[in-house]
């Protein structure tokens, strides 16, 4: 009984260890995921790449200036961007899309890139320029122009 | 009955048939019509492209007509025209200006190619003088730097003289203004709009098609045939038009579906009220509207089929429900089914409460739905605040940002949009509400006031509570202390007889609009703080390598710009292209003090652009001067040391070889933040700074350790204001809220503490707080709106319920109210009107007599420097800018000498001329100060021209408030806000006061109609109660005396009569009884006489008198029914009637009295078999009872309970002892001083003889209830 007591603590232990240790990744996780400015512009060149602004509508700040070819240009709050995007990459379907120049040591990262995209069956390019800013202790989008 | 069901089904079957038949045909045809597409293809891109080409050169012709028709029209209008005097010029200048309207730039030439008059347009030089003899007779184009025209020009004689006609139609602007004003929409803007598809136009006759294998050209051709332009546009994709016939095919097979939805919706709906059980049918019907609205969602109908500012979701959206209220529209379609919910919801729940017997319920019954039911509510409460939030914060309208009484289509929607919305919210809450007041014990319940008071502090009392329990409560305690003080007004004391009818749905919706705009100014104010937050933060953000970026990415734009290529190849001046490509640059967006300017291939100067005097040209041109093969960026510090500045440079090259260069300066100040040098009109909106707020509004305040080192704003700090500043108390992220007196206005101030390069700096950005005039033009502005929206909905009812609204009209009531809004209205806005027009003009006066000095200054400085000096002309004009702040233009005639803005006149912005009009008047009519207003691209602008004597020269300095702040103690804006918040507040009071005064005037009039007609259908119990004195009074007791004297002859006659009829009945009955009484007599007498004689007939004469006898009897025994059938009751009328409508004409008679009258009917129609005037009078008999037991509260039931209709009628008397109980219903009982007992029994014996019943259900010492149960029609 004392072994079979001993034993059920043990494992109980181990599982709050390991409890806490998820957490602490979780936890570890969320903080780099608003503080590393390289690991957003991956999301964010992998989403409009794809088409799907969910991959980075994580990352839209309360106010985002938006400027895109279909002549949209303005600022959004994070609802608005992201349905605007939506709209906007739903009607330029993207082909391709690279970020070729990302500058991340600076109080304000930017990036830029060009993107191949597919509007009513013509093929166009655009560059795309995308800021970030540190809101609350956390990185977020503050620019997206696609012009 | 069967019949009708069958027939009915049928439709149905063939309706939905018809729909499923639609959607086989369009699966079928659809891949049809892809692979005749396909097949076809050919043909249809030629037929496509023409289509298209055909509209581009229809949209042209469209334009050229109309300068051809304004052209025969002027020749008609001047050919007989002098010119020899000026006042013949004059009259010329005139008539040209009629056209000024119509957008055209209209010139007229001599022979000699001399301007001889012109309108108050754009006048066109150089090239549309060069084009003059070219084009004689033709349509062309003609550009001027920013403008492209459609130009046409013809000879015309006037007074055998030839002269040329020149006009021009604006077509194209390479600029955009972020002015709010700034109206214009490019013809290839309009184009592609129209046709969906990109238009590119060359307006140059030698511009050449396009090799772009993917775009269609084609020549533009004039009147002539001759070519003037080169359009080009993509052409149609296969792919995008087999998408298209796809996406029309699964667009009308979603409608088809949304239609067939519906229609299962009405074939089931008369399936669903048979359904007995009440939670199920609600139920059902909510899935089903649920079902809707994800069938709508599902197939983004219908914003698939709108595509405008409804449907953009930069107008407002929200990923609530998963994009449910993602665009204006998806979200006007919510809240409608919503409504369509909680319309249900309600319609169940009174049913519920009807009928409901809750004479038993206890407190505990109460505690179990009071505490869910709260705590419900103050969500829903919650939930709302929310929406509204997201209405503000999650949209680019400004619902108060600018004053404009009606608001463009989408603000409109989304005005309508929070109405509903605010509806269902207070509708539903009153549904609670009325579930609270249910499950109140009776007992409490009549105490009733005094229970609501306790009930309205302990919910307000918890609804502070819930507040400080939320980290971020919605709304504030005076939002919340209003919403339920309007539930408790509406459901406990408007609302309970009022509900179903045209005031409660007023009542509910103007509710409804308070509450959701208090919620929508809220916000407001909340958006317009964190303004000052953003401006803050933007002012920080910016740092140096992102300035390196804009100049990098603005070098790389530009390179590429093929319209800068082709203007380096005309050889024209660059300095609109650099303007152009300023404007669109990140640098011009993000307030970075830039320059961008044009070399040629030897690098000489070509044309330029900067938003500052700040740029140094020189190290520009040193710059350029090395080696410029590619694209290279330099960082100079300033000789300051505060400042950084980039100077990028970059080839401009087409095919290998390099045509010009374009160098980009841009100023990297920490501490800029604004752009003073730039005038309004071009100041760029920055919205994220300043959405909610216009820039010029806010004040923003520069401190570096602990010193003011710059402002912004026209307020100035004292050394106190400093200090308070500086002192404030700082959060952990560093940033601070305060409110400061600043020149006597109270003013919100943000403070945001950084620390940049070891310098601690805060940045304090302050708004003025809107005072009580400019709060109430916010709320009035969009409660107007709301009520604006319910009056037409109101409209649409009165179309339906015409004779209703028309008794309603003609009621004395209301005509009283009529009259006393317009004796008070009339004068209000007359006053207003005039007031207006006098702030108007003092403003105007104020405004030119400022302009006037400037230009007087002007005129004394160049001239004293002229007369004292030897420096020239220009420099003197350009000292004078300087020193006096002063910026002016200077024409002799009409030739502009010089501009302090004349960057603006060099890149064709402004205007480098007099117009036709100022020409006129200055020039020929040698007025000494012409003030008039001369709008710019629509922004407002006053321009004052003012004759200068400098030498001896005449000229005439221009000084306008476009570039010269001139303030005028109160703005027309600021009175347009002022006039329109306490004209509304009056609007709203007199209309109150109105109403309240009519219904005490006309309140006696009611009650003594309503008596009247008590009167008229035989209830001489009826008495006005009226204490005021006058003339009214006078005529309620001399009414009152009229019934008191009817009832008493009534009763006189009666008893008069009575006692006639019983005399004549009385007569009749001894008559009658006599006759068979005296053979009955004879009869005996014979019988006596036979047997005192011992007849020997005895035995027939004893059978004869016996048989005698009995049938006079008989003959007595008739005469007695026949009188017994006389004094039966009158006949009843039975027929099919409506009890509710009755019910509710008895109860309509008792409007006026002083009680609560409260009248349930579960339905609007209950049919019975019955005497209509008799069942009016049992009710009338039921209620005028309990009025005479002191009820004050009497409520009146009616429900269908299986085949029966069953009516209730309760009051809170004096109740009937228990020993009288069973005597109520008996023939003469009375426990009334002056009754005949009557009442009931004949009650009773109506009832029965319908096949109803009548009884006492209960009755208590403060409660009486009768319970009447008829049985329904069949």
């Amino acid at each position: 009984m004392k072994s079979g007591n001993s034993k059920n603590r043990n494992i109980f232990f181990r599982y709050i260890i390991f409890f806490q240790i998820v957490c602490a990744a979780g936890l570890f996780a969320q903080e780099l995921k608003g503080k590393d400015p390289s690991q957003i512009f991956a999301r964010i060149e992998e989403g409009i790449a794809d088409g799907s602004v969910d991959k980075f509508s994580c990352y839209f700040s309360s106010k985002n200036y938006i400027s895109l070819s279909n002549g949209t240009a303005g600022y959004y709050s994070s609802n608005q961007s992201y349905y605007v995007i939506k709209d906007f990459l739903s009607i330029c379907v993207p082909s391709s899309f690279k970020l070729t120049n990302i500058v991340t040591e600076t109080k304000s990262p930017f990036a830029s890139g060009t993107i191949k995209y597919t509007s009513k069956g013509i093929r166009k390019t655009a560059t795309v320029f995308i800021t970030l800013q540190m809101v609350d202790n956390q990185l977020c989008i503050s620019q997206i122009t696609i012009n | 009955m069967v019949k009708k069901i069958l027939i009915r089904k049928n439709r149905y079957i063939l309706f939905f048939s018809f729909l499923l038949l639609i959607i086989a045909v369009s699966a079928v045809i659809s891949p049809i019509l892809i692979s005749n597409e396909k097949k076809d293809w050919e043909l249809i891109l030629t037929d496509k492209i023409e289509q298209t080409e055909n509209f581009i050169n229809q949209a042209f012709e469209k334009r050229y007509l109309l300068l051809e028709d304004t052209f025969k029209k002027l020749k008609r209008e001047i050919k007989n025209q002098a010119l020899l005097t000026i006042n013949d010029k004059k009259i010329l200048f005139e008539k040209l200006s009629y056209y000024n309207d119509r957008n055209l730039s209209i010139q007229l030439y001599d022979d000699s190619l001399k301007l001889i008059a012109w309108n108050d347009r754009q006048i066109l030089e150089n090239v549309g003088i060069i084009k003059l003899n070219g084009w004689i007779g033709q349509a062309f184009f003609s550009g001027e730097k920013l403008i492209t025209y459609l130009s046409f020009t013809d000879t015309l004689q006037i007074n055998n003289g030839e002269y040329f006609l020149l006009l021009s139609l604006p077509v194209e602007k390479s600029f955009t203004l972020p002015s709010h004003e700034y109206i214009w929409e490019n013809l290839t803007d309009s184009l592609s709009q129209a046709l969906s598809v990109a238009v590119q136009i060359e307006y140059s006759q030698f511009a050449k098609p396009g090799k772009d294998g993917r775009k269609y050209s084609f020549a533009l051709l004039n009147n002539f045939n001759n070519k003037i332009g080169v359009t080009s546009f993509d052409k149609p994709s296969i792919d995008a038009s087999l998408n298209l016939i796809k996406n029309e095919t699964w667009m009308l097979q979603s409608i088809v579906i949304i239609i067939a939805f519906l229609g299962i919706g009405l074939f089931c709906s008369s399936y669903l009220f048979k359904i007995k059980s009440r939670p199920l049918k609600l139920f059902i019907a909510l899935l089903y509207l649920a079902a809707l609205r994800i069938l709508f969602f599902y197939f983004e109908i219908p914003s698939s089929l709108i595509n405008n500012s409804l449907t953009d979701a930069s107008n407002f959206s929200s990923q609530f429900g998963y994009g449910i209220v993602r665009s204006p529209l998806e979200f006007t379609i919510t809240v409608l089914l919503l409504l369509a919910g909680i319309q249900l919801c309600d319609k169940y729940a009174d049913e519920y409460f009807t009928g409901l017997d809750d004479s038993k319920k206890g407190w505990l019954n109460f505690t179990i739905i009071f505490i869910p039911v709260i705590f419900l509510f103050l969500l829903i409460l919650r939930s709302l605040g929310a929406s509204i939030r997201s209405v503000i914060f999650d949209s680019t309208i400004r619902y108060f940002r600018e004053f404009s009484i009606w608001p463009g289509s989408s603000s409109l929607l989304m005005c309508i949009n929070i109405l509903i919305l605010g509806y269902c919210v207070v509708l539903f809450s009153m549904m609670l509400a009325n579930l609270v007041y249910k499950s109140i014990p009776l007992g409490i319940r009549n105490k009733k006031y005094l229970f609501l008071l306790a009930l309205f502090i302990i919910i307000q009392f918890i609804g502070w509570l819930f507040d400080v329990l939320q980290r971020d409560p919605q709304g504030t305690p005076l939002i919340r202390f209003i919403f339920i003080s309007i539930l408790f007004v509406l459901t406990f004391f408007i609302l309970d007889k009022r509900k179903k009818t045209v005031i409660g749905f007023v009542s509910i919706a103007f509710s409804a609009s308070l509450i959701t705009v208090s919620y929508l100014t809220y916000y407001n104010s909340e958006i317009e703080r964190e303004s000052l937050k953003t401006t803050a933060q933007e002012i920080t953000r910016t740092d140096e390598s992102l300035v390196e970026f804009m100049v990098y990415q603005t070098l790389a734009k530009i390179k590429q710009d093929e319209n800068v290529i082709s203007s380096f190849f005309d050889g024209s001046d660059l300095s609109s292209d650099a303007f152009v490509a300023w404007s669109n640059s990140m640098l011009y967006r993000e307030g970075i003090r830039s320059a961008i300017n044009f070399y040629d291939s030897k690098k000489n100067f070509v044309g330029g652009f900067q938003s500052s005097g700040l740029i140094n040209n020189l190290e520009i041109t040193r710059i350029l001067n090395s080696q410029v093969d590619s694209l290279k960026i330099k960082k100079q510090v300033d000789v300051y040391g505060d400042r950084l500045i980039y100077y990028g440079s970059a080839p401009i090259g087409l095919d290998n070889e390099i045509v010009g260069y374009v160098t980009v300066t841009a100023i990297y100040d920490e501490d800029f933040f604004n752009y003073p040098e730039l005038p309004k009109f071009l100041s760029p909106s920055r919205a994220g700074i300043s959405s909610a707020v216009s820039f010029d509004k806010l004040k923003i305040f520069d401190f570096h350790n602990g010193e003011l080192v710059r402002s912004y704003g026209d307020v100035s700090l004292s050394e106190s204001d400093e200090n308070i500043l500086l002192n404030a108390s700082f959060s952990s992220h560093n940033e601070a809220w305060m409110n400061l007196d600043l020149n006597n206005e109270n003013h919100l101030v943000y403070l945001l503490k950084v620390n940049n390069n070891g310098k601690d700096k805060i940045i304090a950005v302050a708004l003025e707080g809107k005072n009580f005039s400019w709060n109430l033009s916010d709320f009035f502005k969009i409660f107007f709106i709301h009520t604006f929206i319910i009056l037409i909905l109101l409209l649409i009812y009165a179309l339906f319920k015409f004779n209703q609204i028309i008794a309603l009209i003609s009621s004395y009531k209301f005509r009283l109210i009529g009259a006393f809004l317009i004796v008070s209205l009339v004068p209000l806005l007359l006053v207003a009107i005039y007031f207006r027009n006098l702030t108007e003009s003092k403003n105007n006066e104020l405004v030119e007599k400022r302009l006037i000095e400037l230009s007087q200054q002007v005129e004394s400085y160049i001239n004293y420097y002229c007369t004292t000096s030897s420096i020239n002309e220009q420099t003197i004009y350009e000292k004078a800018t300087n020193d006096l702040n002063i910026s002016f233009s200077l024409f002799d005639g009409r030739y502009f000498i010089y501009g302090s803005n004349k960057i603006y006149s060099d890149i064709g912005l402004l205007p480098q001329f007099l117009s036709g009009f100022v020409y006129s008047k200055c020039v020929l009519g040698k007025n000494q100060n012409l003030f008039i207003k001369e709008p710019f691209e629509n922004i407002p602008v006053n321009n004052i021209y003012h004759q200068a004597k400098i030498g001896s020269k005449e000229y005439i300095i221009q000084v306008s408030d476009m570039f010269n702040k001139v303030t005028v103690p109160l703005s027309d804006v600021e009175l347009d806000i002022f006039l329109f918040g306490i004209f509304s507040l009056a609007l709203i009071l007199l209309i109150v006061f109105s109403t309240l005064l009519a219904e005490q005037i006309s309140s006696p009039i009611r009650k003594i109609t309503n008596a009247t007609k008590s009167v008229g259908s035989g209830d001489l119990n009826v008495e006005v109660n009226y204490n005021a004195r006058g003339e009214i009074k006078e005529l309620v007791d001399g009414f009152n005396g009229m019934v008191k004297k009817i009832k008493q002859s009534q009763a006189e006659i009666a008893e008069m009569e009575r006692e006639t009829a019983w005399k004549e009945m009385a007569k009749q009955v001894a008559h009658e009884i006599k006759n068979p009484l005296t053979p009955m007599k004879l009869n005996v007498q014979q019988l006596i006489t036979a047997y005192k004689d011992k007849s020997a007939k005895f035995d027939s004469i004893f059978e004869k008198v016996t048989s005698t006898i009995i049938s006079q009897i008989e003959i007595l025994k008739n005469i007695a029914s026949e009188f017994s059938n006389f004094a039966r009751m009158p006949r009843l009328n039975i027929e099919k009637i409506n009890a509710v409508m009755i019910i509710r004409k008895a109860l309509d008679l008792f409007a006026e009295e002083k009680l609560v009258l409260l009248f349930e009917s579960q339905k609007d129609e209950i049919l019975i078999e019955a005497d209509k005037d008799q069942l009016e009078r049992t009710i009338v008999n039921l209620v005028r009872n309990s009025i005479q037991a002191d009820a004050k509260n009497i409520s009146v039931s009616l429900w269908v309970d299986q085949e029966s209709c069953i009516i209730r009628v309760k009051d809170d008397g004096t109740g009937i002892s228990r020993e009288l109980i069973p005597k109520v219903f008996d023939e003469n009982f009375t426990t009334k001083k002056h009754g005949m007992g009557i009442g009931l029994s004949i009650a009773k014996k109506f009832i029965e003889s319908i096949g109803g019943n009548i009884s006492l259900e209960n009755s208590l010492n403060n409660m009486t209830v009768f319970l009447i149960i008829i049985p329904l029609s069949e």
